[in-house]
């Protein structure tokens, strides 16, 4: 009796370590199976619209359609690797996916466009100025670490089976611009360590003579670059140790103001386009909360705290 | 006893090795809260937002509850909105910061009992995670402008105000947009939506996990 009992003790140990972990995950796989059917069904539905809508004679219209369509391979090849639970493959694949999205919606004509070009960066005071200086600046080195992350994602996916270099090349060559050739190579020149298994993929994709011959190129502009450095930093100098071209420069006829109000009207661009949707959504739900959500809460809380919460109010005071 | 050993061990190494292919932001319940940072009243705030504060409103929860408003209402402005008023956007994120500091403030006590219950007991673990995501946001936000975490609330609300001034500077011009182009503008909206919502699921697969941990002590 006693060593039954022993044994019904162990199994009952046993059965509680493995299923509580289990649960726990499975929880959280469920959540992201319905995700995941939600994702199915709504890009469908996108999908059979977009399929639908009469052919136009327009070539801006019909290069919409069709730099779309050669998304719906990368979309498929998503779903195929989510189903047998490759979710990294899945993730990388939505993250090109998602960089062709942008570049498709913006080249698309925009009802309203805000023209930076008439700002006066001299007006600015200086404080404005060297902010506007700053921001494009951490964009754009934001932007070459999304290009290079992105590039990395684009060989691993080679490696199991779909060439996103092709369907990029693809989308370019129907007028969109979207991740070309000469990104890929200046990626690489900028990151060696990745060279050769990038250049690995992208030439089952692009022409390889082609390609060699932009890396050429995007050799010579890495020198180039690293000289325009060097002259920026001596213009800055005795300015701070930042290597912040001094106001005056900031100012002047040379600096190329275009190129910072066009970061920011890309920066624009991507607030709307939803790069910050997200969080924005939280603060919205978060702002919404009505008194009644939070009483209901409170009562939540103090049922949850068993007698050790007496005497805090909902301000924290 | 040796079994129950082994097929604890076994158990174990099978939950790291799940855990391990993850991405590699291992922070602990107790490292998210510290990121929460503490409060403390901000020491300035950009010209144009005193402005819209008014005379009338200068203690701090005044000044919150009125941008949290105000943040809200823009937020919820259609994307026509925003392409005729680029700046706004930008000055409601300036907004955020303060609503979300005021969440800060008035959670800071509830977040000591949970610290002090934690891990034993779950205490305001609804509360902790709601702030917790509210900081996830503020991040990505920050980020958009090259800031992060460190970056203290002064300078992101001047930041975000200096941004939001300049973008009100251009010139908003109306173009003529064919019918056949504005369908596929909304459907490619769409589109890009979808694929951003399931992707951030599984970028934050790990925040869920986290999540979890509290909701399940």
């Amino acid at each position: 009796m006693f060593a039954k009992l022993k044994q019904i003790n162990f199994f009952i140990i046993t059965l509680s370590i493995l299923v509580f972990p289990l649960t726990s995950l499975v929880k959280g796989d469920d959540d992201l199976e319905k995700k995941y059917n939600n994702f199915v069904k709504e890009t469908l539905s996108v999908r059979n619209q977009l399929n639908s809508l009469p052919d136009s004679n327009s070539t801006e219209v019909s290069v919409i359609d069709n730099a779309i369509k050669q998304i719906d391979q990368a979309i498929e090849f998503a779903q195929e690797n989510f189903n047998t639970k490759d979710f990294e493959i899945t993730e990388k694949t939505l993250n090109f996916v998602d960089r062709s999205l942008a570049d498709i919606n913006n080249s698309v004509p925009k009802e309203f466009v805000n023209d930076l070009t008439v700002v006066d960066m001299s007006e600015l005071k200086d404080k404005e100025l060297t902010e506007v200086y700053q921001v494009s600046l951490e964009m754009k080195n934001s932007k070459k670490e999304k290009l290079t992350s992105l590039v990395k994602d684009m060989t691993e996916v080679d490696k199991k089976g779909l060439n996103l270099f092709q369907i990029s090349k693809n989308i370019n060559s129907l007028g969109v611009k979207t991740i070309s050739i000469q990104d890929i190579a200046r990626t690489v020149v900028a990151n060696p360590t990745i060279k050769s298994e990038v250049l690995e993929s992208a030439e089952k994709g692009i022409s390889p003579e082609y390609l060699a011959e932009q890396l050429k190129e995007a050799e010579k502009l890495g020198i180039a670059e690293s000289t325009e450095k060097l002259s920026e930093a001596a213009i800055a100098s005795g300015f701070n140790k930042d290597a912040m071209p001094s106001l005056e420069t900031m100012r002047s006829d040379f600096f190329d103001a275009d190129a910072h109000n066009a970061a920011m009207a890309e920066m624009a661009a991507d607030i709307q386009s939803g790069d910050v949707g997200e969080g924005v959504g939280a603060a919205e739900a978060a702002a919404s909360y009505t008194e009644a959500d939070r009483d209901a809460q409170k009562a939540q809380s103090e049922a949850d705290c068993t007698g050790s919460c007496a005497g805090d109010t909902e301000s924290g005071k | 006893m040796k079994k129950l050993l082994a097929i604890t061990v076994l158990s174990l190494l099978w939950n790291v090795n799940t855990y391990a292919v993850e991405k590699q932001k291992p922070l602990t319940v107790v490292e998210e809260i510290q990121q929460l940072g503490i409060f403390s009243e901000p020491s300035k705030y950009p010209e144009g937002m005193i402005e819209f504060f008014g005379t009338a409103c200068e203690n701090f929860i005044c000044r919150a509850d009125k941008a949290t408003k105000k943040m809200a209402l823009t937020f919820k402005r259609s994307k026509l909105y925003h392409q005729r008023k680029p700046g706004h956007q930008l000055y409601a994120l300036a907004m955020f910061e303060l609503f979300y500091l005021n969440e800060l403030k008035k959670k800071e006590k509830r977040i000591e009992k949970f610290l002090l219950g934690w891990p034993e007991k779950n205490i305001y673990g609804k509360e902790v995670i709601s702030l917790i995501k509210l900081n996830r946001s503020k991040e990505k936000m920050r980020k958009s402008l090259g800031m992060d975490l460190n970056t203290s609330i002064e300078e992101a609300m001047e930041r975000y105000w200096i941004m939001g001034d300049f973008l009100q500077k251009g010139e908003i011009k109306k173009e003529k947009i064919s019918k056949d182009i504005k369908k596929r503008e909304k459907l490619i909206a769409k589109y890009k939506k979808a694929v951003n919502k399931f992707n951030s699921a599984l970028k934050n697969k790990e925040d869920e996990n986290l999540y979890n941990k509290i909701k399940n002590k």
